[in-house]
This record gives structure tokens, C-alpha cells and sequence, in this order.
């Protein structure tokens, strides 16, 4: 097994972190990246060539960075003066141990449970785009996208291209709800010209505010769609979402501390909902392997219910010698995450004058997302679209009514089983989070499931041959 | 409070749990207290074995009544609760293993439990994962597995539906007959049942229970490569020595294909942490027995804390003449299996119910040998 000792690590190669590995190498650190897929890129560049995510790519080629593609981490832990990332990858699981650590392990697509969501054919978004990248046809098959945000825009314009039929981009935010956004968005003309030109490429494309998808129906696959005033559209397939969340398992793995709500740490009481989804934040104490205490305060006004990474002006969490940049830290998009990862880059290196120097730019890309996740907010009828027989957890088959006569996420997964399974909460995790307005914080190793092998030979085996 | 218990039972493991039960059923208005969720805990950790046990008289016994009032239990408990009468297989690696195999057949078989020695083809035949060249085992036929935190939930249903209540908070001290809460609010009852597990001690200090950390891991789906709840034979050693740190070969199937692999016992760690080294020595161990279980995937790891006592025996019930709680912990790794027995002990010595167990063996006034006791 290989195990080595790096100066840098940076986890996760989309935008966030090729930015930080080009910064620590443009000041002379050395850097190893680790990336899960076959290519670096991340959600949004991935297999695309020209423009920004070209740039990008050859840039952190020829940084003198050492990419490893194909690699996951499933573990991170603070241990002797360094951080230990245990990895496994086709070619076997290795160790490396890093002075600094950036995560730049970005977001996944939050799902939320409504009746039928798991009828074959109902896609999140970002999952349909990548199946029609890998070759799905779609050419004429009709399509209801929806569920919340520009990435609805994304993908109903990249289907559209691909000769779907997309019969209507639901959003559920109230048009009104986007004038605020619209006047952050002035300040950012290159924002504003992106949207316009995907609006431009869907024009014939019915799009509506304050619609949403209620149910799919069919009996061996999804055949129509309810939307919330009762029409019903005949479809092939329907591509939801919900937005995203940051993927912060590493991240609490290693201890860092997580802005969450305040409700959960005092082990819940009675049967009291009153104060959930009101947006209520306080700092949890980010206790982990190293006993890390929180020691950053931030502004978590936003999202009453997803976790998020906190970290200070220079990217760095609570664990020593661990930053970390993009998605995990809120939902941004591809500039923040750049800023950010350019920041950690320059942290890690240890020049912090040069991440300084970034700080106005990252504020402005923070409040435009901030803007942006207000605008989009799930509004409460969405997040209440599962029935008391609605499956949440597709590993262990747990509807929703078991889940919903809990206290707390521990709770429902004790005595539910919900979250137990092998996907250990991915999906179902943040859609109780957002439903129930519960913190999810149990992560435990292996972060992504992992060989009996690979788990043995990272972890340091005592016996056998 | 206006509504005044009978008993007050503190710790939601399966234990209080039990306890709580078996008191409610006797006619009794029971608060059941806890500071974790329901199952919390080292129940939550378990491993969900009921398996009837021979290291000492006094530890089959109340192995063996728990078993047995666990077989009765199994068509009222929800489909959730997971029962499954896999049964054991004790595996015996060479032909010394083997003669203690079949001793503890003998032992079994006298005390009319239905076991069966394996040879070395019939094991093969029983577990075709096991590495070849094995000398055979012992089968113990009724031994069970059960999810406990669906159960306890079960359980504390119960308690409520016959005028009892279920109460999160932490307890801070108790005596025989009253509560004092973190928060300072006194609650007085007819007696005071003190579950609490590895934590017993914070409330009663004199009791010699220990933390013993385990960790176990569970994998992704592979249904039928193990068909019995697997354990090793140098497992006793392993269990009752009292070595700083040990690792047995235990794995056992679950109903959804998943299966849990464990596991390992130290003393002196506090820290709840998924220590990397102790998961690679119970992989280790476990494919010294199945080679090919290197190749399965495991989607998670955690641990959990056993009560040791100095003598291996759990203790139940109350000291005379002191005012505390009477106490039911210590069940080191039998207390999801000794949990009904134990229920049913305490039962009879405060209400007076019937039970063929003799208290004597696990009382706490008993001598642990110049551990606790003063
Ligand atoms: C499904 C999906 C589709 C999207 N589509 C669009 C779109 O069409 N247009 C748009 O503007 N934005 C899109 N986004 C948003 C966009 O991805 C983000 O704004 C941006 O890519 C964030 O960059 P990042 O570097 O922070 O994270 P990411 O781009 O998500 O990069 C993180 C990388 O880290 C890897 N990684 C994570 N954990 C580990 C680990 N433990 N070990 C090894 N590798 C790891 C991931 O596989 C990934 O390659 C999409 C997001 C998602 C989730
Ligand atoms: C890895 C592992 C595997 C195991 N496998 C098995 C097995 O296969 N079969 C088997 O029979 N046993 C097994 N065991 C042992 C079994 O899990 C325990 O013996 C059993 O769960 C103990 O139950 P309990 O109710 O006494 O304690 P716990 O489950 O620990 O519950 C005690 C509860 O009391 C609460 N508490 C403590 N003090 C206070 C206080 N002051 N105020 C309020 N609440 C308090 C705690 O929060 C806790 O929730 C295993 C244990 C481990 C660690």
C-alpha cells in the first residue's frame, strides 16, 4: 500500500479545488490532488472542453500540481502534527499524510420525497444531464423539469438541446420572490447575461413561477405528472431539483466544527415542533476526533436547515492545517467556489496576505448567493409533499409518517432504520434535515462505502499474513 | 409533580427499558428516564445476539431464562424488532477447539439446550464462506438476533399505555426513592431503578462497572454469505480475559444482507471515536476465518461502550440499608440477551413476581473482591 507525506492535499478537483491547487502552486507549495472521477472538473465542468472549464483544466495541469483522478477519500483524521486521508482508488487504497488539507468536496443534488418520486424515470436534474451526457437518448420524450432554481434553467436548456420535449420548467418560487434576486443580479452583469442567453435557448419552453410538481403517477414507470392546480401532464420523464447541498461528511469526519441549528444539540424533548424551519441558527460545538472546540463564529442567517462548514476569513475551519473552500462551506456556484478555492490555495501556502487581498470578492460572491438561496427558498408546501405512506429512505424502505412520529434525526434512524443503509443518509439525510428541520450530524468513517481490504490496510492491520 | 410513580427507572437502554416493562406489567405507574434517545446508548451499538451462554453457572442461567422469555416475546414484538432464529455457530478452529466444543455440547445438552457438533465437512457445508480446513463447531440451535432499539421502543409503548411516562432528561443523583434532575427538580417515587449503563457509576459511585469500548462494522448488501450468527471459539478467552485490548471474529447476518462484523474489547479508551487501527484488526481476525470477506464493501463503522464488571456478572438489585437506587447494569457484552432476565430478577425482588432465577449470584451487595463494595 502506498503511503506517503505531502505538503498540500486538496480533496476534490471541480472549480473550488483546481483553484486552490493553482494558487499553493503559483506560490511554490507542493499540492496532490485528489479527485473521485476519472477527470477533474467537478459537477459543472465536467467533460465539458472550451471556455472557463478549459482554462481552468490546463491551468491546474500545468501548475506542476499531481492530479490523481479516480481517488476517493473515505476518511480524514488529525493525527501526529499531520492530517491523515485515507483513500481508496482502482489501483488499491493508499494513505496520505498532509500538513494542510483543503476540502473542496462540493455538493450533491438534495431529492425531497413526494408521492411517486421513486417511480422509474423520475431523475434529479443533474442526474438526467449526466445520464443524457453518457448517451441516454431523449430526443422526443417529454419532460417535466422541477422543483427550484437556476439549475432548472440549466438542464431544461441542455435537454432542449438534446431534442427533449420539454413540456414545462416548474419553479415553485413566486416570481415576486425574484425581484430582490433580480437586484442582486444587477450588480453582477455576467450573472444577468448567463441567465438571459439560457432563457434565450428554451424561449419556446413554458416556464412558470410558483408551480411545482405534487405527484407522479403511473404504475411501473412515471406516465403524468400533478402539478399543484391540478393539471395533469402526460410525460416520459420528469427531472426534479431541489437544490443542493454541500458535501461537509469529510469535513465532520475530521472534526470541523458545523454551523447547524440550535434545537437538535439540546437532545430533543417532548414532541415539540414549534420552533422548526424558522430559521433559528446557533454554532454547534464542532467536537471530533480532536476534541476541536468551534472557534469561528459566522453569519448563517440564511437556510434555516442545511450545515455548513464554518470556516474564518482565510478558509481555515476549527481543525488545525484543515481549509476548506466552495460548496461545503453554502451553496455558492462556480465563482464563489473559485474565490474560495483560490483562497484556500494561498492559505495553505501560507501566504494569507494574497487570501486577504480576495476577501471583498469573496463577500460579494457570498451575498449574491445568499441572495440567491433566499430567492430560491423552498417554500413549506414543497417541503410538506410527502404522505404519511411516502417512502424518505429508499435503502431501508422507510415512509414517512414512521419518521415524522420521531423526535430527532438519531431517533428516527434508531428506530427507523432510516439513514442506515448504504447510501448511510446521503440522500435521505438532507431531505429530513430540510423537512423535519433536524441536523444530521452522525458522519462516522468510512465517509463513502470502502473494502473490508482498503478500510484494513489504511487503518494499520495487527494481524494475519 | 401531582401524578406520583410507583418506580422510576433511569436509562433507556434495553435494559431500563426491560425493566421498566416488566415493572408496568406488574401493575405499576413507571417514569422511565434518560438523557439519550430511546435505545440509545451501548443498546444502539450492539450487536442484537441473544445468545445462551456457559462461562459460569450463574451467567447460563440468566442467559438461558432470557433466551427463553425472548422466544416468548417474539409474536408480540413488531415486524421491525427484526427477530430471526439464525442460531449460533461456535467455530473451532483446530482440535483443541473442537474438545471444547464438544464439552460445551455436553454442558448444553444437560441443561436440555439444543446444540450439535459440526465436523469439519458439515461446517463446511453449514457456512460455505469459511476458509476450508477448519476442525468444526458447535451449533447452538435457539440462539437469536432482534434489532433492540425497535424493541425498546416497543417496550416504553407499553409503559405509557398503562399510565406510565417516558422522560429525556439527565439525572444527576438518586436515592432509593427519589430523583434530583440536571436541572434540580426532585422527583419521588416508590423506588428508583438505575439502568444506566457504563454511566451507572456518575450516579452510584461505588459500582465497579468499567467502560469497555467495542467497534463494529456493518457492510453493504451481500445476502447468504453468512447464513448463522458466526462467533470464534478463542472468543471466551478473548471476552472474560481481562487484557487491555482483544479482538474476536464475530459476524453476523442481517435480514436486509447486510452484516455486522465485530469485535473488539479494550479498556482505558473514553473517547467514543471510530479508532482506524481497532476496525483493521477486527478485518484482520475476520478473514483469518473467511478470506473472502476482504473483498465486501462496508458502509460504516461506530462503537459503543459495554459495563464490565470485575467478575463477569451483571449486578441486580439494591444493598440493604443504603439509600440509593437499586441497580440493574453491568452486563458487559450479554446485557441485550440478559435484559429480560434481568427484568424479571428485579420484578420479583421488588414486587414480589415469580422467577426461577436466584438473585444471590447477582447481587449487589455480593463480594467483587476488593472492587466496589466500600
Ligand atoms: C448534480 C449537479 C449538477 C450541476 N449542474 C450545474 C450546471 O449545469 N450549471 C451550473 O452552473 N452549476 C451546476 N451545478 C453547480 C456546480 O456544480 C457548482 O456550483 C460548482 O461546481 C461547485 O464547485 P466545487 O468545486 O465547490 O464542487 P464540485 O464541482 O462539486 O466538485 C467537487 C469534486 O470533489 C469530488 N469529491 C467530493 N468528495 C470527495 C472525496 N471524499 N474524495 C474524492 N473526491 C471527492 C467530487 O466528485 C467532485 O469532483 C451542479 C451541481 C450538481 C451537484
Ligand atoms: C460492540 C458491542 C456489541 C455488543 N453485542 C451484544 C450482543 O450481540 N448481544 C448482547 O446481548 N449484548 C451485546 N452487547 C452488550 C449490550 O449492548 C449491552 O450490554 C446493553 O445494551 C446494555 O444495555 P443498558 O440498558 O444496560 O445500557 P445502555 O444501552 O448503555 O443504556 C443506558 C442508558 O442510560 C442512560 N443514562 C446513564 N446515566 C444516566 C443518567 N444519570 N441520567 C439519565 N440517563 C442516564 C444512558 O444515556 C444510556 O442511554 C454489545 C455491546 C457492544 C458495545
Amino acid at each position: 500500500m502506498r503511503a506517503e507525506r505531502v505538503g498540500i492535499a486538496v480533496v476534490g478537483g471541480g472549480p473550488a479545488g483546481i483553484a486552490a491547487a493553482v494558487a499553493a502552486r503559483a506560490c511554490g507549495a507542493p499540492v496532490v490532488l485528489l479527485d473521485d472521477n476519472p477527470d477533474v472538473g467537478g459537477q459543472i465542468w465536467r467533460r465539458v472542453q472550451g471556455g472557463p472549464a478549459g482554462v481552468w483544466r490546463e491551468r491546474v495541469k500545468q501548475s506542476g500540481a499531481e492530479i490523481r483522478s479516480g481517488v476517493t477519500v473515505f476518511d480524514a483524521e488529525r493525527t501526529g502534527g499531520c492530517v491523515r486521508l485515507r483513500c481508496d482508488s482502482a489501483a488499491g487504497p493508499s494513505v496520505v499524510d498532509a500538513e494542510r488539507v483543503v476540502l473542496a468536496t462540493g455538493a450533491r443534488e438534495l431529492f425531497l420525497p413526494f408521492p411517486g418520486w421513486t417511480l422509474p424515470g423520475v431523475f434529479g436534474v443533474g442526474g438526467l444531464q449526466a445520464l443524457a451526457k453518457n448517451g441516454l437518448d431523449v430526443r422526443g420524450k417529454r419532460i417535466v423539469v422541477g422543483g427550484t432554481g437556476p439549475l432548472l434553467l440549466a438542464v431544461a436548456a441542455f435537454l432542449n438541446e438534446r431534442e427533449a420535449k420539454v413540456e414545462l420548467i416548474a419553479e415553485q418560487a413566486e416570481r415576486s420572490g425574484l425581484l430582490g434576486f433580480a437586484g442582486a443580479v444587477l450588480g453582477q452583469p455576467g450573472k444577468l447575461w448567463q441567465g438571459a442567453k439560457l432563457r434565450a435557448s428554451i424561449i419556446d419552453v413554458e416556464y412558470r413561477f410558483g408551480a411545482w410538481i405534487t405527484e407522479a403517477r403511473g404504475e411501473d414507470r412515471v406516465r403524468q405528472v400533478v402539478m399543484n392546480d391540478g393539471r395533469v401532464i402526460d410525460v416520459d420523464a420528469v427531472a426534479c431539483g431541489f437544490g443542493l447541498v454541500g458535501n461537509t461528511q469529510l469535513a465532520q469526519v475530521v472534526g470541523a466544527g458545523i454551523g447547524h441549528e440550535k434545537r437538535d444539540s439540546e437532545v430533543a424533548t417532548q414532541r415539540d415542533r414549534a420552533g422548526a424551519g424558522t430559521g433559528h441558527l446557533a454554532l454547534g460545538t464542532g467536537e471530533g476526533r480532536t476534541g476541536a472546540q468551534m472557534v469561528q463564529t459566522a453569519d448563517l442567517k440564511t437556510g434555516p436547515w442545511q450545515g455548513r462548514v464554518v470556516v474564518d476569513d482565510l478558509m481555515r475551519t476549527s481543525v488545525g492545517g484543515v481549509l476548506c473552500a466552495g460548496e461545503p462551506l453554502g451553496i455558492g456556484g462556480v465563482e464563489t467556489s473559485l474565490v474560495e478555492g483560490t483562497m484556500a490555495g494561498y492559505s495553505a501556502a501560507g501566504r494569507e496576505e494574497l487570501a486577504r487581498g480576495l476577501i471583498p470578492r469573496r463577500r460579494r460572491e457570498r451575498a449574491f448567493a445568499a441572495a440567491m438561496e433566499r430567492a430560491f427558498a423552498l417554500r413549506e408546501e414543497v417541503l410538506r409533499l410527502a404522505r404519511p405512506e411516502t417512502i424518505v429512505c429508499r435503502c431501508e424502505d422507510v415512509a414517512m409518517a414512521r419518521i415524522a412520529s420521531c423526535d430527532h434525526w438519531r431517533g428516527a434512524k434508531l428506530l427507523t432504520r432510516c439513514g442506515m443503509g448504504p447510501c448511510q443518509g446521503r440522500v435521505c439525510g438532507a431531505a429530513v434535515e430540510a423537512m423535519m428541520g433536524w441536523a444530521v450530524r452522525d458522519v462516522r468513517p468510512p465517509v463513502f462505502p470502502v473494502s473490508m481490504n482498503a478500510l484494513s490496510a489504511t487503518g494499520g492491520a495487527m494481524e494475519g499474513a | 409533580m401531582s401524578t406520583k410513580f410507583d418506580a422510576i427507572v433511569i436509562g433507556l437502554g434495553i435494559v431500563g427499558c426491560s425493566c421498566a416493562w416488566a415493572l408496568s406489567r406488574r401493575g405499576l405507574r413507571v417514569l422511565a428516564v434518560g438523557d439519550a434517545p430511546i435505545g440509545g446508548g451501548a443498546t444502539a451499538a450492539g450487536m442484537g445476539h441473544v445468545a445462551i451462554m456457559d462461562d459460569s453457572e450463574a451467567q447460563f442461567r440468566l442467559t438461558a431464562r432470557s433466551a427463553e422469555l425472548w422466544m416468548a416475546l417474539r409474536d408480540e414484538l413488531p415486524p421491525e424488532a427484526a427477530v430471526d432464529y439464525c442460531g449460533t455457530l461456535w467455530i473451532a478452529a483446530d482440535e483443541e477447539e473442537l474438545n471444547a466444543a464438544r464439552s460445551k455440547h455436553a454442558f448444553y445438552q444437560s441443561r436440555g439446550v439444543r446444540t450439535e457438533v459440526l465436523d469439519e465437512k458439515s461446517i463446511a457445508d453449514a457456512e460455505p464462506n469459511l476458509r476450508s480446513g477448519l476442525a468444526g463447531g458447535l451449533r447452538i440451535v435457539d440462539d437469536s438476533i432482534v434489532y433492540p432499539p425497535v424493541v425498546c421502543e416497543w417496550m416504553l409503548a407499553e409503559v405509557t399505555r398503562r399510565g406510565g411516562a417516558v422522560r429525556f432528561a439527565h439525572v444527576a443523583n438518586a436515592t432509593r426513592t427519589r430523583m434530583t434532575l440536571a436541572g434540580g427538580e426532585t422527583i419521588d417515587a416508590g423506588v428508583v431503578v438505575l439502568a444506566g449503563g457504563d454511566a451507572s457509576a456518575k450516579v452510584c459511585p461505588w459500582l465497579p462497572v468499567r467502560p469497555r469500548k467495542g467497534h463494529l462494522v456493518i457492510t453493504d448488501r451481500y445476502p447468504g454469505f453468512c447464513r448463522h450468527e458466526l462467533v470464534e471459539l478463542g472468543y471466551l478467552k478473548n471476552a472474560h480475559s481481562h487484557a487491555t485490548e482483544s479482538v474476536a471474529f464475530n459476524l453476523q447476518p442481517r435480514p436486509t444482507g447486510q452484516m455486522l462484523l465485530g469485535s473488539s474489547r479494550q479498556y482505558g479508551v473514553e473517547h467514543a471515536e471510530v479508532e482506524a487501527r481497532m476496525v483493521a484488526w477486527v478485518i484482520e481476525r475476520a478473514k483469518m476465518y473467511m478470506p473472502l470477506i476482504g473483498s465486501l464493501r462496508v458502509v460504516r463503522a461506530w462503537t459503543g461502550f459495554r459495563a464490565a464488571t470485575p467478575d463477569s456478572l451483571p449486578i441486580i438489585g439494591g444493598r440493604d440499608g443504603v439509600d440509593e437506587p437499586v441497580v440493574a447494569t453491568g452486563h458487559e457484552g450479554l446485557g441485550l440477551t440478559a435484559s429480560l432476565g434481568t427484568a424479571e430478577l428485579i420484578s420479583a425482588i421488588l414486587t414480589g413476581a415469580p422467577t426461577t432465577l436466584d438473585a444471590g449470584a447477582y447481587a449487589a451487595s455480593r463480594d467483587f473482591g476488593g472492587h466496589g463494595g466500600h
